[in-house]
């Protein structure tokens, strides 16, 4: 599975902060908007590890948790009360 | 030969990746699709498929911008027109820089594929180095332009042009940090796979920015200056 990253809203973030100083001319906030941006995705380009191992046994074993919590139920309705 | 079909289960080959039509493969040779047991696309794959689907939203971009062009490339509004304004011998120079160059990324490719370090680096720096000089030279030429009173504020075909050859200049000036960082993944880290795929993907992204400046040099330049 691949593991989970902020680096999309941070990246948003950044391009964010470009497009308001491209609109009102603040160049120095578009250089920082630029250099955040990239600083961004070299950091995110520089994981090692970007998955995790999610073992067919542990889905098995949350599945039949789930299907035993359900069987449960469906027999605790289907008693007259 | 339905060996992968009932024997490989849950452990060893889940996805009968080393099997296929035609009976058994080498593990991990066996890329193709659509083989029915071939199983899922490798990584290679999926990340190539994904990078063209980009490269192709690019494409339909710079399609928007070209028609744009070539509707307003007449309206001059009484300034200056792309004959008086292209300078033919600097676009030539500057399409021999970025046809060289994408020639230079073909050659640090193959050198990856031999897993030469010191001829991949030094096809990503020839690659990086003519497409800096073809950078200078656009903006030589924008500078110029708009020193001249033809900047993209004079006439709706200036604006296009502006936009249109803008758009291309800024993604060669990505498509240049992308390449700084991947030369320095590849000698900090190596030819790990993702570093592999990474270098695939840009050599893409690299030749499609070459293909747009063909169109580019021929729609903007070429008819330009001669009609």
């Amino acid at each position: 599975m691949p593991k989970n990253s902020p680096t999309g809203f941070v990246t948003a973030f950044f391009t964010s902060v470009t497009g308001f100083a491209l609109i009102w001319h603040i160049w120095w906030m578009v250089v920082i908007g630029l250099v955040g941006a990239f600083a961004t995705f070299v950091v995110f380009a520089w994981r090692d590890v970007d998955e995790y191992e999610f073992p067919a046994e542990e889905v098995a074993k949350i599945d039949r948790e789930r299907r035993r919590v359900r069987a449960e139920a469906i027999a605790a309705m289907r008693q007259p009360a | 030969m339905s060996v992968g079909a009932t024997a490989s289960g849950m452990s060893g080959d889940p996805y009968k990746l080393g099997y296929s039509h035609h009976g058994h493969l080498e593990p991990g040779t066996d890329e193709a699709t659509g083989h029915g047991e071939g199983g899922p696309a490798s990584k290679r794959i999926v990340v190539a498929y994904g990078f063209w689907i980009f490269l192709l939203s690019d494409i339909i971009m710079f399609s928007a911008f070209f028609a744009s062009y070539a509707v307003l490339s007449g309206a001059t509004a009484g300034g200056p027109t792309g004959r008086e304004l292209f300078d033919l011998p600097r676009v030539a120079i500057q399409t021999l820089c970025l046809l060289t160059s994408s020639f230079a990324c073909g050659l640090a490719a193959i050198a990856t594929r031999l897993r030469n370090h010191l001829w991949t680096q030094i096809g990503l720096l020839v690659t990086g180095l003519l497409g800096v000089v073809f950078l200078a030279l656009e903006f030589q030429e924008f500078t110029t332009m708009i020193a001249q009173g033809a900047g993209p504020s004079r006439s709706a075909f200036l604006s296009s042009f502006f936009a249109l050859v803008g758009c291309h200049g800024l993604h060669v000036t990505a498509g240049l940090l992308w390449l700084g960082t991947m030369m320095a993944q590849v000698f900090v880290k190596g030819f790990q796979p993702p570093i592999l795929r990474r270098l695939m993907c840009f050599s893409l992204f690299w030749h499609a920015l070459d293909i747009i400046w063909v169109a580019l040099f021929s729609v903007v330049y070429l008819i330009g200056a001669y009609s």
